[in-house]
């Protein structure tokens, strides 16, 4: 009687470590996570507009009204500083990490004279960055840390009507990503 | 030796038990720390590091890329405003005011996730887009068959669901904002 409620206790708490490791590994282990789908679509430091159609293909409930543009940042060579000029739209910019999905995320209204400006950095890299600013003068840009070497930058913006895509496209499409040197 | 074996079982039905309540966990995900509204549903935090565990894994499951938290707030309905899952042979009428936002979209979708009226057809519209009436509210329909007016063509077979997103918003999904009164309502009109 009492082996048998040992064993009722050890089954019930393996159930309970698996369950909890498995919800936890599954956005790592997912192969179908969104990351994982967006990220054949992206070129390295450069920014290309996906297409409606590629979005709806690749990614399950997605809003057919945004037009999207998708860069690859690699830091291994240094940090990478991403501009979006945002004019009058709707425009977010998204930072993803495998396994995090989006880690962080920045609208339109961060934006400073119409351009968001972002720096994604390694921890070590951010270090050296706040070394080399100035005392007295503010710091412009909006600084993000990435923990690991790779990762998405997703901006999206709103296209109010579809005779507007074209134009909403080109502005998102115009965003750069481009590796910077830490040498100066 | 038996006492060893039924050890083993024991350990082997827990880890089946375990992994059994992942897959409904994320076939039909628990409620924690889930606004309701209404016929609406949404996840607070969850296009941002500080999402739940369970909407995380759900998210990964599925392969969409929510909004962001600071993009915008998704409102999801898999039911109308009776409590009835959502049927693509029905008629539906969208009306009642959108909590405020800069533009917000409304979409329905396949239950696999892919866009209700394919690539051809329309499955959804922007607030940029819709006609409204003189109250400044937009009524749009959702049927098989065409209505007059802004209206979403459904596929005449199987279950449906509804995103309607809002962007830029100042609405926070988390500090209780969002309440049965000031979300669109979701009427069954018709029904074969």
């Amino acid at each position: 009687m009492t082996a048998g409620l040992v064993r009722l206790l050890l089954a019930l708490t393996v159930a309970g470590l698996v369950h909890l490791t498995s919800i936890l590994a599954m956005p790592w282990l997912a192969p179908k996570a969104g990351y994982m789908r967006l990220s054949p679509l992206a070129k390295v430091n450069e920014f290309s507009v996906v297409p409606a159609r590629e979005v709806e293909a690749a990614l399950p409930f997605s809003d057919p009204a945004l037009a999207n543009a998708v860069c690859r940042y690699g830091l291994e060579s240094g940090p990478v500083r991403v501009r979006v000029s945002v004019g009058r739209e709707s425009v977010s910019v998204l930072f993803l990490q495998r396994g995090t999905g989006i880690y962080q995320s920045y609208s339109d209204r961060a934006a400073t004279q119409g351009v968001l400006e972002l720096v994604v950095a390694t921890p070590e890299q951010m270090r050296k960055i706040t070394a080399f600013d100035a005392d007295d003068e503010p710091v412009q840009e909006i600084r993000v840390m990435s923990e690991v070497e790779t990762g998405l930058v997703l901006v999206r913006a709103v296209v109010p009507t579809p005779s507007r895509r074209a134009e909403v496209e080109a502005l998102v499409g115009s965003a750069t990503c481009e590796a910077e040197s830490l040498e100066r | 030796m038996t006492k060893l074996v039924w050890t083993f079982l024991a350990l082997l039905a827990g880890a089946a038990l375990g992994l059994g309540l992942t897959a409904i966990a994320v076939e039909r995900p628990p409620n924690f720390g889930v606004v309701e509204a209404g016929a609406w549903v949404t996840r607070p935090k969850i296009g941002s590091i500080d999402a739940d565990p369970y909407s995380q894994a759900l998210h990964a499951a599925q392969g969409n890329i929510p909004l962001g938290a600071s993009e915008g707030v998704e409102l999801t309905a898999a039911i109308d405003t009776a409590g009835q899952r959502l049927d693509s042979r029905c008629a539906y009428r969208f009306h009642g005011p959108v909590p405020a936002s800069r533009y917000w979209t409304l979409t329905a979708y396949r239950p696999d996730g892919a866009l209700a009226g394919g690539m051809e057809r329309r499955s959804g519209f922007t607030s940029a887009e819709v006609v409204r009436d003189q109250t400044g509210n937009a009524e749009i329909w959702l049927s098989p068959t065409p209505r007059p007016g802004n209206w979403i063509p459904l596929p005449g077979s199987g279950t449906f669901d509804l995103s309607l997103r809002l962007y830029d918003t100042q609405v926070s999904s988390n500090a209780r904002a969002i309440d049965a009164a000031n979300v669109p309502r979701l009427e069954r009109v018709a029904c074969p």
